[in-house]
């Protein structure tokens, strides 16, 4: 369907202040930008990420900006994203309940804005963590689901609503039950809680291996954005306790992990 | 009854002293957690040198976690919880919360400096 996107267009959206490429199921995490040859199975999602919608302070002055200009630069991409996926911390953390639930519902008239109507969440530490998930599933839904597109099957997990980000063995079952019946595609990991004393490192693709002839010739890219903090303010989860794509039930020792896997097109699963 | 049982009692009095002479040659070094902060921020311990955290919160459950050193502890409010370290190389190693806390989370972190 779509022509890739140009390096020139994905440029533009790094010109937002911490938009940066995260993963792309094409060939490999470094492959973003490799012009492919389109087919028509091929789609693009644009992900975004670490808006911290709320935050107030030096490292980002902008913040109240950049969360706008991102829809705005989705917007304005030539080809329009098959959806968009946010990949945590929509907002920035408070004490205040209200506040808290505040800042999401402003979120979500922002993002109201985006001309691309399909649109996945998933919770950060920042909406989660300090209440169990409880305002961010009155605001998003649930805290992890899978769904379906074009062959793809995209498994998204809950490791934040614990303060330890632990997934926990409820999780872990739903999520077994939910891949049984697919083939392994590919593992993505996300930082968890942060580790201070280390450079913020975004979404990065672990692992890639293709096995399911459903998505030969998929071209899947996306964007991570972070544009309500510099690189200092967040961390990445320590490697030391997840040096490698997680399998089958070892994944709970790493709560990063984020599996894709190709299997049969078909609707949301929600837990 | 057979005599190992009558020497229990004894043997365990030994262990348990020698368990305190141990323990009293060591030294003890409190540190505590408040969000979002640990004091002492900088821990010096020398190599070869054993000794022992005292870990305690202030407010609310934490974490400390030393990558380096393989320690990964939680700590519960009204409770100690005891962290022995025996250094064998000098250096400066980083530790951090692991239990997210709130806005300062991320800056929550401090160094057990080793020195030789």
């Amino acid at each position: 369907m779509n022509e890739p996107k140009g390096r020139r267009e994905f440029m533009q959206l790094l010109g937002l202040g911490g938009v940066v490429f995260a993963s792309g199921l094409a060939g490999a995490c470094t492959n973003i930008l490799r012009k492919s040859v389109a087919q028509e199975d091929d789609f693009f999602f644009v992900q975004l990420s670490d808006s911290h919608w709320g935050f107030k302070g030096p490292p980002n002055p902008e913040a109240a900006n950049t969360l706008r200009q991102a829809v705005a630069a989705v917007n304005a991409l030539p080809s329009a994203p098959d959806f968009v996926v946010f990949t945590g911390d929509l907002t920035h953390t408070t004490d205040d309940e209200a506040e808290r639930r505040k800042r999401m519902r402003e979120f979500k008239a922002i993002v109201a804005d985006l001309k691309t109507p399909v649109q996945h969440y998933m919770p950060g530490e920042h909406d989660a963590s300090l209440d169990w998930g409880k305002a961010y599933q009155e605001n998003f839904g649930p805290t992890h689901y899978s769904f379906d597109y074009k062959g793809i099957h995209f498994a998204v997990l809950d490791n934040v609503s614990d303060p330890q980000a632990a997934i926990g063995d409820t999780q872990m079952d739903w999520l077994l039950a939910d891949l049984k019946p697919l083939r392994p595609e590919a593992i993505w990991r996300r930082r968890g809680t942060g580790q201070p004393g280390t450079a913020a490192k975004p979404s990065t693709c672990s692992s890639i291996g293709r096995t399911s002839p459903s998505s030969t010739g998929t071209s899947t890219r996306s964007i991570t954005s972070g544009p309500a903090r510099s690189r200092t303010m967040r961390r990445r989860r320590s490697s030391s306790r997840c040096p490698r794509p997680c399998r089958s039930r070892s994944a709970r020792r790493c709560p990063g992990t984020r599996r894709i896997r190709g299997g049969d097109s078909g609707s949301a699963r929600s837990p | 009854m057979g005599a190992q049982w009558m020497l229990a009692p004894f043997l365990a009095l030994l262990l348990v002293a020698a368990n305190a002479d141990v323990a009293a040659q060591e030294k003890v070094i409190p540190v505590t957690a408040e969000r979002f902060k640990f004091t002492p921020g900088v821990i010096e311990v020398k190599v070869g040198v054993p000794v022992v955290l005292e870990l305690t919160t202030l407010d609310r459950k934490h974490g400390f976690q030393v990558p380096d050193l393989k320690i990964d502890e939680t700590i519960e409010p009204g409770r100690v919880t005891h962290v022995r370290i025996v250094p064998d190389k000098a250096g400066t190693y980083d530790f951090h919360c692991t239990v997210f806390c709130g806005s300062g989370h991320e800056e929550m972190a401090g160094q057990i400096v080793v020195s030789p």
